[in-house]
């Protein structure tokens, strides 16, 4: 074995990670090879300071499986928002677009307004004594007919 | 058939304080490797709920193949490397001075600890995740290779070039004063 593939190896046998066939070829050149030796001993001294390195862990670690716990069962009541709820979702919603745009009727009067005898019906002051519905079943009565009753009250002319 | 197999047996048959016992029995592990990892004990409790979370949400798809320990040290180190990316904490001289404030308050520190602890912190990403598997979880190295997603192999150079790097910025005189003291 040669020095490289020894100190390759020294750290893999102090994990003790090394085959039985390993750790004799490893052994056997350590006996001869004093540049390897010291390799393992500061390899070694590293490992072993490693080691030693304990933290100390906080006194409410006790505690985490209740809080987490709380926070799951927060999460589960929580209305969830997946992707095939959305599409879902989405679809509902086209459908009643569809069903609004369909169903509608835009829309027509079948009664007559003012608005729609502008080329007949010049207004001077407004309408004294009736409103506009009245006005509208005079127009699909007869306008002509229904004029001449009011004529002390309107003025109007033939465009 | 394993206990944490069984364990995970009784939680996707809707027993939910099964899955409580896994947290109390990894729990420690898991807060004091991520700790490893940031240096902060805040982050690191947070990281922790956060790795059970993802833990509990994706235990019945847990085929049992490897080891539940493997598989949990695998989602904490995801959720550590998400956390490390949004985090400019995570800078190499951020770490160096959370690292320093975090341990200060808990035990009083040996220079050659605090050494240690900033020669660790300047490894590259997978030889610090392999050396802290090994030494301070005693994962073998095949678990440790699953856990990376990486060959046995890698994880052996890994491990070699982390223990060298350190022996090697280690100053002399704190390796000499070690010496001496082992006489």
């Amino acid at each position: 074995m040669r020095c490289k593939e020894a100190k390759m190896l020294i750290s893999n046998y102090l994990a003790n990670e090394v085959t039985t066939k390993e750790k004799r070829q490893l052994e056997d050149h350590l006996r001869g090879c004093e540049d390897c030796q010291k390799f393992l001993s500061e390899i070694k001294r590293v490992f072993d300071a490693l080691k030693e390195d304990t933290i100390s862990l906080p006194s409410d670690m006790g505690g985490l499986p209740e809080r987490l716990a709380y926070r799951l069962l927060k999460e589960e009541a929580r209305p969830k928002w997946s992707f095939s709820s959305f599409v879902s979702g989405l679809t509902l919603a086209t459908a009643i677009c569809i069903l609004i745009f369909f169903s509608f009727k835009p829309f027509k009067s079948t009664k007559p307004t003012i608005e729609s005898i502008p080329q007949v019906l010049y207004l001077e002051e407004g309408y004294p004594e009736f409103g506009t519905e009245d006005l509208e079943a005079a127009l699909v009565q007869g306008l002509e007919e229904y004029l001449e009753i009011y004529e002390g009250g309107w003025g109007y002319e033939e465009i | 058939m394993d206990e944490d197999l069984r364990i995970i047996s009784r939680f996707r048959s809707g027993d939910i304080e099964a899955f409580s016992e896994l947290v109390r029995k990894y729990q420690n592990g898991v807060y004091s490797f991520i700790l490893r990892m940031v240096g902060s004990e805040a982050d690191a409790q947070d990281l922790t709920q956060q790795v059970f979370i993802r833990a509990f949400k994706g235990l019945k798809g847990f085929r049992g193949k490897g080891l539940f320990r493997t598989w949990l040290f695998r989602i904490a180190t995801n959720v550590y490397r998400s956390h490390s990316k949004n985090s400019p904490l995570f800078s190499n001289s951020g770490l160096d001075n959370v690292r320093q404030e975090c341990f200060e308050e808990k035990v009083i520190l040996k220079e050659q600890r605090q050494v240690l602890r900033r020669l660790i912190s300047q490894l590259p990403y997978k030889q610090r995740l392999t050396l802290i598997l090994k030494i301070y979880h005693e994962l073998t190295f095949s678990e440790i290779a699953q856990v990376l997603d990486c060959s046995i192999g890698t994880v052996k150079a890994n491990f070699h070039f982390a223990l060298n790097r350190i022996r090697e910025e280690w100053p002399r005189d704190e390796m000499q004063g070690s010496k001496d003291a082992h006489k």
